[in-house]
């Protein structure tokens, strides 16, 4: 077939169509604009999310390279440099340790570092330089707080390090500083490379050999490793040790997590989703609405051109070309307006998501955002686009002619019933042959035919009411689509209030605090388990002495943990196992948690291994606590006697729960009361325990992290600290008198700000403004979402209903020329409006009602603290301001229109 | 008499390029009488039309109908007029579409509050052989029916005068020469005064007087 080039004249007719549709244009690049916002500011919000959740995840890493290798020599390193698929290493060398006083409380590392390698593992000086003469020290801001140095360059270090056996202990030069970040596993203390080399040259032989010591780092190198592609870190680094001749699972190797895929739940996935999809579907409401309206109002115009030779195909592509040229106008606008948006109520999410230490809102404007944003919305245009493309493509010259209002879809139809004719009966297919232009003649005619007598219109008595009525009823698809439209924000701000209004305070405030005022160490919430050590004994004695003078205070109480590993007896183990491995209800949950990571093991055994090994070795991971006699009216589903004099005799014990439940959706009990435990401390020592009760601890009272096993134990104060040894609180929780609150919370603001900045209180003073600033996030977001909706609806409607009203004009016309008055023509045209502004209420109302005690309930009841509550006084409430849009509009649109005389609109064109 | 117009002008545009679609034309109809106005396209025949029913306003001189001096009337008074007083006949039928036969028929009598002369205008519709379409949406009509239909429209609020503009111009000759034969013996059949303008002298034939007019005057 010989090809023809027709592009150039296609674009063309595409190009003039659009030019002579000024006005209907901007209300279709307003569409795909707001369209745009909405992805855009979706994610943009939702990208910044993931990227501090990622750069949260590096700080805590402490490096934000690709992989990690500990121990090497210096020839082991620089093996690394020929391996083609990494792009660049650093390395820093381990000197010590500080041994300051001053620093107990917080794990120091003293390196020499490469300038690289401080800058990857985020302790490059920001104020001053990296150490150069043997005795210039840079470290971060929180060790010279502790050590009480002044942020100056050049100011004095009193510093013991701790290399191996030996203590240097001299005075620095402070050479420069960095912003100290308390999830970061530990403060870097950098010396220069003269300093390292005079004390602790790098060791040669290599961890290969086997000879080395797990705590021999000192002196060795370890190496940080960046690929050119950072995907698939795992097996890159599998291959490095390949190619370097090293053993698979060297424990010195390891990847950054933080670049292991986002850990999103399927929760936040699917309401992710959700949300897109809502975007999707609005779009599509307007943008299809507009041009199916377009096309149809030009449909003589297409048929026009079929009719002198423009293929379906070319008709389609002028379509779509229009479609899409309107995008290259929308779609950048909104990609622009929509990341302002998102840059506006980001703060308000990211204050919700509590982010650890300095995280600014500054959005990172990354190109894939606005890709993704300018995909979905492209996305969306063209899906909107199919319907009314396929509509032009297969309009014919007849049809077209025979063109009102809301009669194309039949003859459309018409078609399509042929089509299927069609394919029934070969025999007619001459006649019904509807691509040439002669043949679509002779079916249409013919089925119209057949259609005059089923399709009658029953006699109404002709009020302006019947008449709008039925004008709105025209075409079905429009009123259901414009409708759809308006709804959706209604029924999405009825959901969004049924949410805030279910969003509970008294809920909230006893899910955060059991105590007017909770008191720790800041590292216990954003630490993690690496910093165990600091966190489960940070409050302070000094605080603790403090309290005891202070006269505000009615009652305190602390809360002691000492991680452990439970042995069991060989008389625990018969039930542990009876209870828990034997369990078929337990098997689930082990093989969850096995499967998470949470292996006592290596990620190289498989969660049925990592159990068998337990059944094995017959330990598992617990927590010792020590809880004063005040807390223990705080414990939950409690079995069995709590009786707190028996349990300060010392030689009971109050055991916990697995949280494996079984079906009856009741946890498994480790142990039952009565039976016998023997409990071990840090020192190896053994004491047997009677189990006093059972019961569940709260979530405030406990450690915030947790194993594949939390086999926790209670002790009563005194027993824990005679048992376990003195040790400081992890917790300690303060009662005050309704009066002295106020007093309270200023005394431990000024504490935790003056005195001790390590430690950190939390209130129910500021539980409730947590509650009422979440609150106001979900009123914020979902107030912009409802409000781009609505005005997504209400341009929708605008659309249909001037473009409704322009393809009338000339009918208008003859209306008034049989008598209509300007009155009843606008009566009636407002009430037209009324009649969608109807049926959007019946809509919204019913599926408002439906979706709020459904979608919207279940959704609620995720988040923590809800209490489900019916709603639909917003849509009552919207349903008179939805009138006046809907009357007014048209209103508006009449009276531009009949400035023109009867004489001229009733002229044919 | 039931109409007369007076000394009609109407003027577009100013001074030099002023232009005059009707330039002092006075014309009276007798009541019952058939009147074809016949011209050329551009000879002001169908502005003479637009100002005999009300739509359009004259620059100068009166319309008298039925005694009344239209030119007096205010816009709503003057559409309560029309729909009273005038049945017009549009070239291209303006039907509304949503609307069947029977209710595009007594629109202007329910759209005046009025009770349909049901008696009446099933003579309408049956001179006008409607009877069996009565319940037909005007898209499944022919071109023919649907003229017919719009002049059982004019019809139903019994006027004082039908002004029907080219009331064929979408009809083939055939289709032309019923719709014309119908509404003239509707015409006589109903007594009813009609005024029509067409370009074409063989349907002008079939009215009781041809009146020509040619640069806004009638010669």
């Amino acid at each position: 077939m010989k090809k023809v080039n027709n592009r150039a004249v296609v674009k063309r007719i595409a190009d003039e169509t659009r030019k002579a549709n000024r006005g209907k244009n901007v209300i279709a690049v307003l569409a795909i604009m707001l369209t745009a916002i909405l992805f855009t500011s979706v994610f943009t919000i939702g990208g910044s999310i993931l990227d501090k959740t990622q750069q949260e995840k590096m700080r805590s890493v402490g490096t934000d390279s690709h992989a990690g290798i500990k121990c090497m020599t210096m020839d082991e390193y620089e093996q690394l440099k020929t391996v083609p698929w990494v792009k660049n290493t650093a390395y820093r060398i381990y000197v010590g340790g500080l041994d300051n006083d001053e620093l107990r409380a917080i794990p120091t590392e003293v390196y020499y570092m490469e300038d690289a390698e401080a800058k990857s593992s985020f302790s490059y000086p920001t104020v001053g330089s990296m150490p150069e003469k043997e005795n210039e020290i840079m470290t971060s801001t929180i060790v010279l707080d502790a050590l009480n140095v002044p942020y100056e360059v050049g100011a004095t270090v009193h510093a013991i390090v701790a290399i191996d056996d030996e203590i240097i202990e001299q005075d620095f030069v402070l050479s420069g500083y960095y912003e100290g970040d308390m999830i970061s596993p530990a403060q870097m203390v950098c010396v220069s490379k003269k300093f390292q080399e005079k004390y602790i040259p790098v060791k040669t032989n290599s961890v290969l050999n086997k000879n080395i010591e797990f705590s021999d780092f000192n002196g060795r190198i370890a190496a940080d490793i960046n690929y050119y592609v950072g995907l698939g870190i795992v097996q890159q680094t599998g291959a490095l040790c390949d190619k370097l001749g090293w053993p698979p699972d060297m424990w010195n190797v390891g990847v950054n997590w933080a670049y292991m895929g986002m850990d999103l739940d399927a929760d936040t996935m699917g309401f992710f989703v959700a949300i897109l999809m809502l975007i999707i579907i609005s779009g599509y409401l307007i943008i299809y609405n507009i041009f199916y309206i377009n096309v149809y109002r030009d449909i003589r115009y297409y048929g026009l051109l079929k009719t002198i030779g423009t293929t379906g195909k070319q008709l389609k592509k002028i379509v779509w070309r229009q479609a899409y040229m309107l995008s290259l106008i929308g779609i950048p606008a909104g990609l622009f307006a929509g990341a302002f948006v998102g840059k506006v109520l980001l703060p308000f999410i990211m204050g919700e998501l509590n982010f650890t230490g300095s995280v600014d809102y500054e959005i990172e404007l990354k190109l894939w955002i606005f890709v993704f944003a300018a995909a979905f919305s492209l996305l969306t245009v063209y899906i909107s686009c199919i319907k009314p493309c396929r509509i032009a493509a297969e309009v014919t010259a007849v049809a077209a002619v025979q063109y009102t209002e809301g009669q194309v879809e039949n003859l459309i139809e018409d078609k399509i019933n042929l089509k299927r004719n069609d394919k029934k009966d070969r025999k007619k297919e001459d006649v019904y042959k509807y691509d040439k232009v002669d043949g679509s003649k002779k079916s249409v005619v013919k089925k119209k035919g057949k259609d005059k007598n089923k399709e009658i219109k029953q006699t109404h008595r002709v009020t302006i009411f019947e008449l709008a009525r039925q004008n709105t009823h025209r075409s079905g698809k429009k009123l259901m689509v414009v409708v759809a439209s308006l709804s959706l924000s209604l029924i999405l701000l009825n959901g969004i209030y049924g949410l805030v209004i279910g969003f509970d305070l008294d809920k909230y405030v006893a899910g955060f605090s059991i105590a007017d005022f909770q008191v720790n160490d800041g590292v216990l919430y954003n630490g993690g388990p690496g910093n165990a050590e600091v966190a489960l004994h940070g409050v302070t004695w000094e605080f603790l002495s403090e309290i005891g003078e202070n006269n505000l205070i009615k009652d305190t109480g602390n809360v002691y943990a000492t991680e452990c590993v439970h042995k069991f007896t060989d008389e625990e183990y018969a039930g542990f196992e009876k209870r828990i491995f034997d369990n078929p209800d337990a098997q689930g949950h082990l093989m969850y948690y096995a499967d998470m990571g949470y292996s006592l093991y290596s990620d190289e055994v498989t969660p049925e291994e990592s159990i068998s090994q337990i059944r094995e070795q017959r330990f598992i991971d617990g927590t010792i606590y020590g809880v004063s006699d005040t807390m223990l009216d705080k414990l939950e589903n409690v079995e069995g006697q709590l009786d707190v004099s028996k349990l300060n005799s010392g030689n009971y014990v109050i055991a916990t729960r697995c949280e494996a439940e079984s079906e009856d959706g009741v946890d498994v009990n480790y142990f039952n009361p009565g039976d016998k435990v023997t409990l071990h401390n840090e020192n190896g020592d053994a004491k047997e325990y009677e189990v006093l009760a059972v019961a569940d601890i709260n979530g405030l009272m406990r450690k915030p992290w947790s194993q594949m096993f939390n086999c926790e134990f209670i002790l009563s104060e005194n027993e824990y600290l005679t048992f376990m040894g003195d040790m400081q609180p992890m917790t300690t929780f303060i009662d005050v008198d309704e009066e002295n609150i106020e007093g309270m919370e200023d005394w431990l603001t000024n504490y935790t700000e003056k005195v001790d900045t390590n430690l950190t209180y939390n209130s129910k003073k500021k539980v409730e403004e947590e509650f009422y600033s979440t609150k106001q996030m979900y009123r914020i977001v979902g107030g912009c979402l409802v409000m781009i909706l609505a005005a997504i609806g209400i341009l929708n409607f605008i659309n249909t209903m001037i473009t409704s009203m322009l393809s009338r004009r000339q009918e208008f016309a003859m209306m008034e020329a049989v008598g209509m008055t300007g009155r009843q023509l606008k009566q009636m045209v407002c009430l037209e409006g009324v009649y969608y502004a109807l049926y959007t209420t019946v809509c919204s109302v019913v599926l408002g009602v439906l979706l709020s005690a459904t979608a919207f309930k279940a959704f609620g009841e995720m988040m923590f603290a809800y209490t489900w509550r019916f709603s639909v006084t917003p849509i009552l409430i919207c349903i008179p301001v939805l009138i006046a849009i809907a009357s007014l509009v048209p209103w508006i649109g009449f009276k531009t229109m009949v400035k023109d005389s009867v004489v001229e609109r009733l002229r044919v064109e | 008499m039931i109409l007369q117009a007076t000394d009609l002008k109407k003027y577009y545009g100013t001074d030099e390029n002023i232009v005059r679609a009707l330039d002092g034309v006075s014309l009276s109809v007798e009541k019952g009488e058939f009147v074809a106005i016949v011209g050329t396209s551009g000879s002001g025949k169908s502005t003479l039309l637009h100002m005999l029913g009300g739509l359009d306003r004259p620059t100068s001189g009166t319309v008298v109908v039925d005694d009344k001096d239209i030119s007096e009337l205010d816009e709503d008074a003057l559409c309560i007029f029309r729909r009273r007083k005038i049945g017009f006949v549009f070239q291209s039928f303006n039907l509304v579409p949503v609307l069947n036969v029977y209710e595009n028929v007594v629109l202007p009598i329910q759209l005046d509050g009025n009770e349909v002369d049901e008696e009446y205008v099933n003579d309408v519709i049956s001179v006008l052989r409607l009877t069996e379409k009565l319940n037909s949406l005007p898209r499944h009509l022919s071109g023919g029916q649907q003229q017919r239909v719009a002049i059982a429209r004019a019809l139903a609020s019994k006027p004082a005068i039908l002004l029907a503009d080219e009331p064929t111009g979408n009809l083939d000759s055939k289709t032309s020469q019923d719709v014309l034969g119908l509404m003239k013996v509707t015409g006589e059949r109903f007594g009813q005064t009609m005024v029509m303008i067409t370009h074409n002298e063989e349907i002008a034939q079939m009215a009781d007087r041809i009146v020509r007019i040619e640069d806004g005057k009638i010669v």
